[in-house]
């Protein structure tokens, strides 16, 4: 956790040290401005107060491409640490985002996007306390823009079940709840939602709105979508409606392996013993 | 947007690179042509000091009209926005009004037609972004090897949808290569439309290559996408006579996404 602050220190931007930097650059040029406007005045060579601006433009272009150029190496990075995570090697995506966070990241929605994959890559390695921390960082800093603060939001709820923080996850699942949020968003907190509801033993709950909740899972969430159906098979066995349970856990090891399943999911374990899997040919 | 006003689209993009290679020369030949210039010996102070100023002149407006240029990389990132809300007509008025006005860096001003292109074709407009891709992908030289690919795969998409499926293949062959080195989110985008176009060429065996790699990928595609890979990955594998994968990849592009708007979308190919 204290690593994830120091990553996050040295990746914040710092608005101070940037106006000074620019503030001296202005006054840098103003000077060269004057000296090869009124150099002579002051016996300062020709020579120099010809070579002062073009150099001093030079200076301002190398620096604007030098800018530029990092910021274009930050978003590959990015890519690549994002790419990395969707094909489950949460440790390169981690090696590659250490290098990113050492120094300040600009614009806020690359830093964002930044401490969202330092999130992922925590979760994805089982230290949720370590990603909670990350979206913590993110929320309180609101580093990021609206979308991936939204994110940030729901991905900390989940985070908080998973370390059995329950009240602060229930309070903050509660709040979230009357909040609007863009469809593909609200998916993934419905899959949190159950989540928290099936963990607590709330199966009752889990199951008010299952259709929409299906549908929802059905539109945005593609593969995941199987995560969510075996949520719900989990309700359907606490309430004792077996054939649903059945159904549903078909549906959800059709669209994920159960050990995968169960990797997500650990409550998952038992209605894998109880009930049986899709056949996988592939 | 009409086909016509694509293509018009397409001319006016030509001229303004034109415009902006041609002032960009000038500006590089005025910058070291006058400073070489200044640094000759044996020349008047005045006329040093001319030179001087005319090459500071010349960095002055190349610096001047790059900060302008960065109008049409916002313009297209306001679009983007709009395309995201769904707003297709604010985002084609956007772009239509940035693509007229001038821009010395190449990029940008492609990267304007590419989302304008992303516009037309999410209008169901496949000639004009057709149009509009070929445009692209004939002026990108190696201005943007990202930006190319991507415009091949809608250039390759839009044939599609008009029924040119030899078209839409010859679009597609520079990706398809070993030696193409696509990034995750371009092999994403590329293999739906790469499956498309060998099943509706009949090459069934091909598109059913590397099926495991295939399947990974198409799981972290979105739900619709995904259904339609896995339902087109089904139809080879049926054809190939290997029923039971084709059955299970059935039910999972069923669970993805309805079958019956799907086949409705894609008339003539998941039949």
């Amino acid at each position: 956790m204290s690593q994830v602050d120091a990553w996050f220190a040295s990746a914040q931007p710092r608005p101070r040290r940037l106006f000074g930097t620019q503030t001296f650059v202005t006054s840098c040029l103003l000077f060269v401005l004057m000296i090869s406007m009124f150099g002579a005045k002051f016996n300062v060579p020709e020579v120099v107060c010809l070579a002062l601006p073009p150099l001093a433009l030079a200076m301002v272009v190398t620096v604007g491409w030098r800018a530029g150029r990092r910021r274009k190496q930050c978003r590959e990075s990015l890519s690549k640490a994002w790419e990395h995570l969707q094909l489950d090697s949460p440790a390169e995506s981690a090696t590659i985002l250490e290098q990113v966070l050492r120094i300040p990241i600009m614009p806020e929605s690359d830093l964002g996007q930044a401490m969202l994959l330092l999130g992922g890559v925590a979760e994805r390695m089982g230290s949720h306390d370590a990603a909670a921390r990350a979206y913590e960082l993110m929320l309180v800093h609101q580093a990021g823009d609206i979308i991936q603060l939204q994110e940030a939001q729901v991905n900390l709820a989940e985070a908080k079940v998973r370390n059995h923080e329950l009240t602060d996850a229930v309070t903050l699942i509660h709040r979230l709840a009357q909040v609007p949020m863009p469809p593909p968003i609200k998916a993934v907190f419905e899959l949190v939602r159950l989540f928290q509801e099936v963990f607590m033993g709330h199966a009752q709950d889990a199951l008010v709105n299952v259709e929409e909740r299906r549908s929802l899972f059905r539109k945005y969430l593609s593969i995941r979508a199987g995560f969510g159906y075996g949520l719900l098979a989990a309700a359907y066995h606490q309430v004792g409606q077996t054939d649903s349970a059945a159904s549903l856990w078909l549906d959800a090891t059709t669209l994920a392996k159960p050990d995968r399943l169960i990797r997500e999911y650990a409550l998952l374990e038992p209605i894998s013993r109880l009930y049986p899997a899709a056949r996988n040919p592939l | 947007m009409t086909r016509v006003e694509a293509r018009q689209v397409a001319r006016t993009l030509r001229r303004q690179f034109m415009l902006s290679s041609v002032t960009t020369v000038f500006l590089l030949l005025m910058l070291v042509t006058c400073c070489a210039a200044a640094l000759w010996p044996n020349l008047s102070p005045q006329r040093t000091q001319s030179l001087w100023s005319a090459a500071m002149l010349a960095g002055i407006a190349w610096m001047v009209l790059t900060v302008l240029s960065t109008r049409q990389v916002k313009s297209a990132n306001q679009a983007a926005t709009y395309l995201s809300a769904g707003r297709l007509d604010l985002a084609e008025q956007e772009l239509t009004s940035a693509l007229g006005s001038f821009s010395l860096h190449r990029t940008g001003k492609l990267m304007v037609c590419h989302n304008l292109a992303v516009v037309v074709h999410g209008q169901k407009n496949y000639h004009a972004a057709a149009e509009l891709c070929d445009a692209i992908i004939g002026l990108h030289g190696n201005v943007s090897k990202s930006l190319g690919r991507v415009c091949r795969m809608l250039l390759a998409d839009c044939r599609l949808f008009l029924g040119d499926t030899l078209a839409a293949f010859k679009a597609l062959q520079p990706l398809l290569g070993r030696d193409a080195k696509l990034s995750l989110t371009e092999q994403m985008m590329l293999l739906p439309i790469e499956l498309r176009c060998l099943v509706a060429q009949g090459k069934y065996a091909e598109a059913a290559d590397n099926l495991e790699w295939k399947v990974q990928r198409a799981e972290l595609l979105d739900s619709f996408r995904s259904a339609l890979v896995h339902a087109l990955l089904a139809k080879s594998l049926r054809e190939l006579g290997r029923n039971e994968s084709a059955d299970f990849l059935q039910r999972r592009a069923g669970l993805l996404h309805d079958l019956s708007e799907l086949s409705k979308d894609y008339a003539g190919l998941l039949d």
